[in-house]
């Protein structure tokens, strides 16, 4: 008996079966994620001398962190999507125009696929540059309205909510409370504004009545007290809650407890609409959020959802439609079998006319779900996730 | 006078024998759930429908399987991150098997040697030796929150259902290795053999389907839709089987639509939807197939079903959120 022989024999009956399985080796899939290195959204304030923000324990937030974990999550759907996937991500400089770069990245790293998070007018112009690349984008982190309207783009999905889809989810909610009489502040910002709006069109829509709509202002000038004193600000008005409009977070954290008359405050603080918060405990919700901290040892946020579920959405599509005629991501997105499993209840899809990921809405507290939007008493003639956000009447997307 | 005095006073006393027998010399013909939320597992008459005991069942116990040879329970105590043995005679906990990071679904091997559970945070499932309670081994990369296991009849293979890969793993356990992956619908929980051995169903919770997989070629050859008058499809969550004795039915649990699908295993149609309890998950079936009980997520309770009239006839308060139910009878 020739021991070499046996032991070479014993080798390959134990290497059958892997080959059964990993029989070539898959084509990488490029998923190019791209954002910008200095971002107001992510900028960090009130840590000095403590982190004022530690409760949520946001210092360091940016989305990527939840493709990171979408990455590690759709590994395993290599078996069947016959691909082997890979995140490549470029931070555009501050010197640097992001649409030409992001282009040229596309081109040159044979990137099929994107993830954006960049604000509403680099987003614009990222979007129209590339439209002749004929690539399909998921924005992970503007929440504006006119994208998913007037300036929607044919290649370009949201898996963030838009400010009317949580604005309704809020409207929702009171409406069901009976607190109808609202006060809206709004900050100083055009998304500020753009917020209010938002609450003020969901308002009319589900029957709130706004008794007045105030402008604030950070600081302590004795001159500008109308708009930047509390008591002034939610003074002289009848209301049973006040909306606040705050992007940024640093006036609205000091608003609850501290308005003229009893009432709950909503928006940027208080109870505030999310499409993700930690600490949602149902629907697989959980395995997801300790996925999350324990590979970047902070709480998951609703962009880092939106990160994450997008990038199961490419894996979905992969499945379950590369082997159609004619696949393309666009088509698969919005075809009537395609369901996403977002860990928050319901089956997930895109919204044909505007390319929005239809979900539920969590209003949440800093350390609570305190409800789900839709609420259980709106319902819609063909899906209830449609009660909250443009519908295909109210959406002027026209591609 | 005497002898009714005589007869009042012991009355007490045989009442209380009674039920020290009843409660301690078999457990013949009753039901056990276990409840997430409320660490303990709740022990039902089957017949009387009496709660006899509420018994401690470690931190999250979850899935049950019973082992007539020795009366005792098996418990998945996901918090603890282990199996406990109970003993149904003293309802105390007397061993424990080593499981790995928070065991949810187990099944044991039909020659009561090994067990296999998920170890849904690790993406793995857990090989364990019953007698010892020692770990054999890991079998790692079964998926995403692998979830239902079920060891096929002739205990060779065990199947998987992987809930953020929506797909079903068949690993030998025996060898440690994974040998085929089948896409099914979306979120697969759980999964049941047909008596015949020839199919394996799983619930798909999210795309609201089951999906049948030939045991023989490993393809899914059907998907069973579920559609009834004033039930949004979105509410359709199926989640638990009972398999019946004959062979014939397949009751199915839906979720949230707070119904139980009956379903004809020979050529797959349903045939009714029996109302049960809010999110109704778990199921079981007596071995004359008369009686079906469901456990209701959402409501603290479980619906006792009589399967000839296809409607529920009681339900019984037990623990924080009913996980599995098991009958002994």
């Amino acid at each position: 008996m020739n021991f070499f022989s046996l032991k070479v024999t014993i080798l390959l009956i134990c290497l059958i079966p892997i080959n059964i399985l990993y029989a070539q080796e898959n084509p990488i899939f490029n998923i190019g994620y791209y954002d910008l290195e200095e971002d107001i959204r992510y900028d960090i304030w009130g840590v000095h001398p403590v982190d004022i923000r530690s409760n949520t324990n946001q210092l360091y937030k940016r989305p990527i962190a939840g493709a990171e974990l979408g990455l590690k999550d759709i590994k395993p759907f290599q078996r069947m999507s016959k691909v082997k996937f890979d995140l490549v991500k470029r931070r555009i400089k501050p010197d640097e125009e992001a649409a030409e770069a992001i282009y040229n990245h596309i081109k040159e790293n044979d990137i099929k696929f994107i993830l954006l998070d960049f604000p509403l007018a680099e987003l614009l112009k990222i979007t129209n540059k590339i439209n002749d690349l004929d690539i399909t984008a998921i924005n992970v982190s503007s929440k504006n309205n006119n994208l998913r309207s007037s300036q929607c783009n044919k290649n370009l999905f949201h898996t963030i909510p838009s400010e009317r889809m949580l604005s309704d989810s809020l409207a929702q909610y009171l409406s069901e409370k009976k607190w109808r009489k609202i006060l809206v502040l709004t900050g100083p910002l055009k998304v500020d504004e753009a917020k209010s709006k938002s609450f003020i069109e969901s308002a009319k829509q589900f029957g709130l009545k706004i008794t007045g709509e105030r402008n604030f202002v950070l600081g302590n000038d004795p001159r500008a007290r109308d708009q930047n004193d509390l008591d002034f600000l939610t003074g002289a008005a009848k209301y049973d809650a006040v909306y606040i409009a705050d992007t940024l977070k640093e006036f609205s954290y000091r608003v609850p407890f501290a308005t003229h008359k009893p009432a709950i405050v909503i928006g940027s603080s208080g109870l505030i609409p999310r499409a993700w918060h930690w600490s949602y405990l149902r629907h697989g919700a959980p395995q997801v959020h300790g996925r999350f901290e324990r590979m970047h040892e902070r709480r998951m946020t609703e962009e880092d959802w939106a990160a994450w579920i997008a990038m199961r959405a490419v894996a979905e599509a992969l499945v379950r439609f590369q082997d159609n005629e004619n696949f393309s991501f666009r088509n698969a997105f919005i075809d009537e079998s395609f369901k996403l499993d977002g860990s928050k209840g319901p089956i997930l899809n895109f919204r044909p006319w505007n390319r929005q990921l239809r979900q539920p809405i969590m209003l949440s507290t800093e350390n609570w779900v305190t409800s789900i939007a839709p609420l259980n008493s709106f319902v819609h003639r063909e899906n209830n996730l449609d009660t909250i956000g443009m519908d295909n009447k109210t959406s002027k997307c026209a591609n | 006078m005497r002898f009714i005095n005589f007869i009042y006073q012991n009355f007490v006393k045989l009442c209380f024998i009674g039920f020290l027998i009843a409660t301690f010399s078999s457990n013949a013909e009753t039901i056990l759930i276990s409840n997430e939320g409320s660490d303990n597992i709740t022990i039902i008459d089957l017949k009387s429908y009496e709660v006899l005991a509420t018994i401690n069942g470690g931190k999250r116990p979850r899935d049950m399987h019973y082992i007539p040879k020795s009366n005792s329970l098996l418990v998945a105590a996901s918090e603890d991150d282990t199996i406990y043995r109970i003993d149904l005679d003293t309802y105390e906990i007397t061993g424990k098997l080593e499981t790995g990071d928070d065991p949810e679904i187990f099944d044991i091997s039909p020659d009561g040697k090994i067990a296999v559970v998920s170890n849904e945070d690790d993406n793995a499932a857990t090989v364990i030796d019953i007698n010892s309670g020692k770990i054999i081994r890991v079998i790692e990369d079964v998926g995403i929150e692998p979830e239902g296991v079920n060891f096929s009849p002739d205990g060779k293979l065990v199947y998987i259902t992987s809930e953020g890969t929506n797909t079903v793993l068949i690993i030998d356990p025996w060898a440690g290795k994974v040998i085929e992956e089948i896409l099914v619908g979306n979120r697969p929980r759980r999964g049941a053999f047909t008596k015949n051995g020839q199919e394996y169903w799983v619930t798909n919770e999210l795309g609201g389907t089951v999906s049948v997989i030939d045991t023989n070629s490993y393809k899914v050859i059907h998907n069973i839709k579920f559609e009834k008058k004033g039930i949004r499809s979105t509410e359709i969550t199926p989640v638990d089987f009972a398999m019946s004795n004959d062979g014939k039915l397949a009751y199915i649990t839906l979720g949230r639509s707070k119904h139980v699908a009956v379903v004809q295993t020979e050529n797959y149609k349903v045939i009714d939807y029996i109302l049960a309890g809010s999110r109704v998950w778990g199921a079981a079936i007596s071995s004359d197939d008369k009686t079906l009980i469901v456990t209701n997520g959402n409501s603290d309770d479980i619906s006792i079903i009589d399967t000839d009239k296809r409607a529920s006839i009681k339900s019984i308060a037990v623990g924080i959120t009913p996980h599995t139910v098991r009958i002994i009878d």
